[in-house]
């Protein structure tokens, strides 16, 4: 009896120390730290293009021009190569920009003198120009490896994305028209609504950019 | 023998219920109710990002109704500043893939009436560094709240300000916290 006595006043001494010690900045740490979880590599949503080119089962990665299987280090690659083509799409988008705003003084001297050749050649190389530009910058947005976060929310980069499709389609429609009003199969103003429609749904999509909600 | 494991037993006993009287307690921020952001200006516009995803714990003194130390750890991939875009481009810019995390630790809390200075350790893109965070600390009935700002330059940090357009953000990242613990 006496021997049980002694034992529980031990190991109840010993429970009562252990429960009253200090917490430590490490016990906090370990709680905080215990929360750990994988992160995804991956947004849940893409663009089309970048789910078929980088997406866990797309082409780049099937044909090996992007690591197989995504680690920290390998998404962090792709997240620079990333922002080194949006920094081409952003150059080159303001060079599109440009070519238009060109094509804007050029197209109406054209209207007026139909006759005068170097006026006309002059608009031929600003829109060959233009359209490389601007063909740049969409493959550089399509091709571009995916960011980390997309979330639902529609956001001014949603809408520039929305617009992009507008413009894009203002694009092939101004150079379809182009040709055929070359050819004289067309009237020129239709070409010229085309044109102007696509540079201000074009300007207003890089206008979105500096606009927030 | 026998009457010396017994005295050492209730040494041990008494010791602790005087000694250690559990007036510290371990507290955890409520993130439902607990608000950390962070401000970045840039020529084009500032933004702001709040994070609902962060850890804040403490341990607080019952008795003399003060925090004695705090830990708060934060995913930077978990601020969302409305634009998906940016914050990606920010989870880039301060390789959050490889640094997920930005923590503060403090064990040295002073105080003067309601304003409380935390003395302690930044971890921010794998960089530590001592960080001192000054803040108002409030009690009610059931909850302290501790409530600051603070400005981090992230270049100390080895972080190159993010760019859109050509240009920079500010070097300063302004953060504003209100951490409301359970007491």
């Amino acid at each position: 009896m006496k021997n049980w006595t002694l034992f529980f006043a031990l190991i109840f001494g010993v429970f009562n120390v252990s429960i009253g010690q200090e917490i430590s900045l490490d016990d906090l740490m370990g709680d905080i730290n215990s929360e750990e979880v994988e992160p995804a590599y991956l947004p849940e949503k893409m663009l089309f293009t970048q789910r078929m080119l980088w997406g866990e089962n797309g082409l780049y990665r099937k044909v090996g021009f992007a690591p197989k299987e995504l680690t920290a280090e390998s998404r962090q690659r792709e997240l620079k190569a990333r922002r080194t083509m949006f920094k081409i799409h952003q150059a080159t988008g303001f060079l599109a920009a440009a070519g238009m705003i060109g094509q804007a003084i050029l197209g109406p001297k054209l209207y007026k003198d139909g006759t005068n050749f170097d006026v006309r050649k002059a608009h031929k190389g600003v829109a060959l120009g233009t359209n490389i530009a601007y063909g740049t910058t969409a493959l550089m947005a399509l091709a571009s490896p995916p960011p980390m976060v997309n979330r639902k929310k529609f956001d001014n980069i949603k809408l520039h994305k929305l617009m992009a499709i507008t413009h894009f389609t203002g694009m092939i429609a101004t150079n379809i028209l182009a040709q055929k009003a070359s050819a004289g199969k067309v009237d020129k103003k239709w070409h010229r609504a085309a044109a102007v429609g696509t540079f201000v749904v074009y300007t207003a999509s890089i206008v979105t950019i500096k606009l927030e909600f | 023998m026998k009457k010396s494991i017994l005295a050492l037993g209730v040494i041990l006993c008494l010791g602790s219920f005087v000694s250690n009287m559990p007036v510290k307690k371990k507290v955890i921020a409520d993130t439902g109710s607990s608000t950390f952001m962070y401000a970045l200006h840039h020529p084009l516009h500032s933004f702001e990002a709040v994070s609902k995803n962060f850890n804040g714990i403490g341990v607080y003194n019952e008795d003399s109704k003060k925090m004695e130390i705090i830990a708060v750890k934060v995913a930077v991939n978990s601020f969302d500043s409305g634009n998906s875009n940016r914050d990606s481009h920010v989870i880039e810019t301060v390789e959050a893939l490889k640094y997920p995390n930005v923590t503060f630790t403090a064990e040295e809390l002073s105080y003067v009436g309601d304003k409380v200075t935390a003395k302690g350790k930044l971890v921010f893109h794998g960089q530590t560094k001592p960080f001192t965070v000054v803040g108002v600390q409030k009690l009610s009935k059931s909850v302290l709240s501790i409530s600051g700002d603070f400005d981090v330059n992230m270049t100390d940090f080895g972080v190159e300000p993010p760019s859109l357009m050509g240009m920079s953000t500010d070097e300063e990242i302004k953060v504003s916290f209100n951490f409301k613990f359970k007491i």
